[in-house]
């Protein structure tokens, strides 16, 4: 009635074999190790997609329903320290890229290198986001009572009138609403809403993103990695490059909503 | 050839006995006992709860406690019962002990996310208590917008917190979980001679690990707008309330699997062992926990049917909800079919997993009555579905929980309860429960509203038969933790398979050791090999 | 025991074209496209998140199940996106009103 046979010869517990210091008890193999671990950071990974996504779904919606205060809003946003802060994080990702080579091939200065430099970069990222913010805040672009819209990204309007109905019946057949200006100054406080959640929760990751690396940093620089194992490593660069990806859906989806006019 | 059976000289519970080796430990089989212990706190303050919604419910005044009181009440009975008890129970407690030693594995593959996970789960029910204690939280544990965002003075933050906090060592667990299956196994130990247990937690964990992180985000959307006053579902703003509903359920309907899906799993093993036979249409019944997984992510409107979605994602919805129950019911028709000219015997576990097959059935059943769309504008916020999820989550999880629970404690603990207060307990159980909730479908059909300390005159001896029926099942469920606790010293000693039963975790000593197996084992036969001995004889390899 | 360790010309050919792509969205957005303004800055994002998963994150070399780990994850993604839209593609839209009276009021915890 049991299913087993009892065991006869290999098993990896015989003391002649030679382990790794950082093999643990319950993994047989140093390459089965690290691709459970590789494996649980991508699931963890995925846990990550859906929280952001749960966000996008109420972005997609809202941007679907109160476009012109989507596009005005994401108007006022400084195109140039958002572009600025792409290309920081994407130079960032190359970085820890070149950490983790850095590591796979047992070189502990440049591993540590690379790894300051993309948690520097990081800091440049923060930095620029304080700016903004601090601009936000000056506006009185935070969503809440304080809230003021003062309308002067509206795009050219074709018919004129400071205070026309909106058409409800025209925009029936789209999903569109034509807006009047006190619905735009409510709705963007929904744009800002949402641009200080997603920026704000993507900014909180790239903190936690750093102080993870300072710790891989100092386990890099006291020789804990070699060839065989640099999974820490390998590890925060997946994170990070996760990190940067989430920023790389943003930035057009607050920055870039509608720059033509 | 036996002598009396001894507890073994060196086991896991021995391996230290310093609070420092429990609380810093990676072993698994701790971790679980850990798990134990505070899910069954847990599990007796959301108890109190139900027993004031009980009080309150035997007369049909509202005379016990205040409206705002009541609801409060049902607030934290729901909170604590649904992520500080149910989401956890099986499989922090069962899973974590016995998935490593069913697979062939010395642990999990990450010992210590499994201890992080555990440490996770008291912040956040430390969290939830501070607020219940603080004067609780009034929302209902759906905590819809806008009233808990703008409208509830009640302790919301905290309670959301400790949600949120919990729910990641829900993730963990399942992370752990997936990991550990796919590349922990013993030589031999293919997916399809895994246990029909492990192949449920699989499917749990899929649920844990995609479906949490979305309750999250609306969980910090819900604290920035409570918090700093930001307007995501705020109507006034332009704000859709619906869309916290949408996000909420896209979680909280899957959960309802992590609730089921693990005591699915315990019935496969307990029906077979105890009709000494394989299961019946072994890989249609793996398939199916995969399925239930699946589709429980695509039906989650179907809590929305009246809150103004529209009417043709309505019809999406209830037509996906109807697929739902085939995998479900596919599992129930293979259990039947695994008794069917079997040995059948009716130990104490066993009589929970009969318990389980019938009132499963009956709540599934009554899931497809809300389904479809006509009646459930009828049902919908009454008693009706009130019966309907607690036949579910406590006629089928809690006593999936408590079959595996008498099932596996002589592996666990080494020893057995007392035989004749266990079946007396689980026939409690089983009629306490039923008194307690069948007539809230009849009181729920009739228009009785749920969430509401007051109701009419003229279905009070329905109330107060439910009542009646919570002081029957109250007990059964106090029982256990007596008998359980006395067989610790004077149960009779258990040996490796009391049970003579199949897998893995049998061929071990009772208590396992640390390292689950001196030698790993090489699998060459397939599960639930059984030749129709019968369960008084203990096997030993 | 060998993992693949990729070119550093590699590594840099993939900075280079997430710049460029970069650049592209930017002037893409000064276009008027209408309806494929979002379409076209999906796209191009999309592509560069591809570029850094399969080779920063070294998905190229990663074995079957991994890969198929990402594919469940954007799967149940698309659902929470897509079964959403269906309700809210299907249903009348009430507009706002267009005046309040009073200031909504914001409670605090």
């Amino acid at each position: 009635m049991s299913n087993v046979v009892a065991h006869a010869g290999q098993h990896a517990d015989s003391p002649s074999r030679a382990h790794h210091r950082a093999l643990q008890h319950h993994f047989d193999t140093m390459p089965q190790q690290k691709e459970a671990a590789v494996i649980g950071m991508w699931v963890f990974l995925l846990t990550e997609i859906l929280f952001f996504g749960g966000l996008f779904v109420a972005y997609m919606i809202y941007r679907i329903w109160y476009f012109d205060a989507f596009a005005e809003a994401s108007r006022s946003l400084s195109l140039f320290w958002g572009g600025l802060n792409t290309a920081v994080l994407i130079g960032s990702s190359l970085t820890m890229a070149m950490a983790v080579r850095g590591a796979q091939t047992n070189k502990r200065k440049a591993t540590v290198n690379w790894l300051i430099l993309t948690m520097i970069l990081g800091c440049v990222f923060l930095g620029v986001k304080v700016i903004e913010y601090s601009d936000k805040f000056e506006h009185h672009h935070v969503p809440g009572p304080n809230f003021v819209w003062a309308s002067e990204h509206a795009a050219p309007v074709a018919e004129g009138g400071a205070e026309h109905t909106p058409a409800p019946e025209a925009a029936a057949g789209h999903r569109k609403l034509s807006l009047t200006p006190s619905q735009l100054q409510r709705t963007t406080q929904i744009y800002f809403s949402l641009y200080f959640t997603m920026t704000g929760l993507h900014a909180l990751h790239m903190i936690i993103g750093i102080g993870l690396m300072s710790v891989i940093t100092w386990m890099a620089w006291k020789g804990r990695f070699d060839e065989e194992y640099y999974t820490p490593v390998e590890l925060s660069g997946l994170y990070w490059h996760f990190v940067d990806i989430v920023w790389i859906f943003l930035f057009p989806l607050l920055y870039l909503v509608e720059r033509h006019t | 050839m036996l002598d009396k059976l001894r507890i073994p000289e060196r086991h896991y519970l021995h391996e230290g006995h310093s609070l420092r080796s429990w609380l810093l430990t990676k072993d698994h089989k701790r971790i679980a006992i850990m798990y134990l212990m505070s899910i069954s706190v847990m599990f007796f303050i959301g108890g109190l709860f139900a027993v004031g919604i009980r009080f309150e419910l035997a007369t049909p005044q509202g005379d016990f406690v205040t409206a705002d009181t009541y609801n409060k009440f049902f607030t934290m009975h729901g909170i604590i019962m649904v992520f500080f008890f149910l989401i956890p129970s099986i499989p922090a407690v069962l899973g974590n002990f016995l998935i490593p030693p069913m697979i062939g594995a010395r642990d999990l593959a990450f010992p210590r996310i499994n201890l992080l996970s555990l440490y996770i789960y008291w912040i956040g029910g430390i969290f939830t208590i501070y607020a219940m204690i603080t004067g609780g939280v009034d929302t209902g544990w759906t905590f819809y917008t806008p009233y808990s965002a703008a409208g509830s003075n009640s302790h919301v933050i905290p309670v959301a917190l400790g949600i949120f906090i919990a729910g990641f060592s829900s993730i963990l667990t399942g992370l752990n979980f997936i990991v550990t299956i796919h590349r922990m196994r013993a030589p031999g130990m293919t997916w399809f001679r895994l246990p029909l247990f492990v192949w449920a937690h699989y499917a749990t964990s899929l649920v844990q690990v995609l479906g949490t992180p979305v309750i999250a985000i609306t969980i910090v959307m819900l604290f920035v707008e409570r918090a700093f006053g930001f307007g995501i579902f705020d109507p006034a703003r332009g704000g859709d309330p619906v869309l916290f509903q949408h996000l909420f359920w896209f979680y909280s309907h899957p959960a309802v699997y992590i609730m089921i899906l693990p005591a699915l799993g315990v019935t496969s093993e307990l029906v077979s062992t105890f009709s000494k036979k394989t299961i019946f249409g072994y890989s249609f019944v793996a398939f199916s926990s995969l399925a239930i997984a699946i589709f429980g992510f695509i039906v989650w409107a179907h809590h929305m049917f009246v809150a103004g979605i529209s009417t043709y994602s309505a019809m999406v919805f209830s037509f996906l909800s109807f697929s739902v129950a085939i995998p479900s019911a596919v599992k129930v028709f293979n259990w039947t079919a695994t008794l069917y000219k079997g040995a059948v015997s009716f130990e104490t576990p066993m009589l929970y997993a009969y318990g389980f097959i019938g009132l499963f059935a009956i709540g599934g059943l009554t899931g497809l009555f809300l389904a479809t769309l006509g009646l459930d504008i009828h049902v919908h916020d009454t008693y009706f579905v009130v019966a309907h999820f607690h036949y579910i989550m406590v006629g089928g999880a809690i006593m999936g929980y408590l079959g595996g629970l008498h099932f596996w404690w002589p592996k666990i603990t080494g020893r057995m309860y007392n035989n004749f207060f266990s079946k007396v307990s689980a026939i409690m159980v089983f009629v306490g429960f039923n008194i307690t909730f069948f007539p809230q479908f009849v009181v729920g059909y009739l228009g009785m509203p749920r969430r509401y300390h007051s109701y009419p005159d003229e279905m009070q001896v329905l109330n107060v038969m439910s009542s009646a029926g919570a002081t029957v099942l109250g007990l059964g469920y106090v029982l256990p933790v007596i008998y359980f606790l006395l067989s610790l010293r004077r149960g009779r000693v258990a040996g490796p398979n009391p049970w003579g039963a199949s897998g893995l975790e049998w061929q071990t000593q009772s208590p396992p050791l640390t390292e689950n197996f001196v030698e790993i084992p090489i699998v060459t036969g397939e599960p639930y090999e059984y030749d129709h001995v019968p369960a008084k004889e203990s096997h030993l390899v | 025991m060998s993992d693949h360790v990729s070119p550093v010309s590699l590594y840099i050919t993939i900075f280079a074209s997430l710049m460029v792509l970069t650049a592209v969205t930017v002037g893409a957005a000064f276009v008027n496209l209408g309806q494929f303004n979002f379409l076209v800055a999906m796209l191009v994002a999309g592509f560069k998140a591809s570029l850094v998963v399969w080779y920063f994150m070294h998905m190229k070399y990663q074995s079957h199940l991994t890969k198929l780990a990402l594919a469940v994850g954007l799967f149940f993604l698309v659902i929470l996106l897509g079964e959403t839209m269906i309700d809210y593609a299907s249903k009348d839209f009430t507009p706002m009103p267009p005046k309040i009276d009073a200031e909504s009021e914001i409670v605090k915890p």
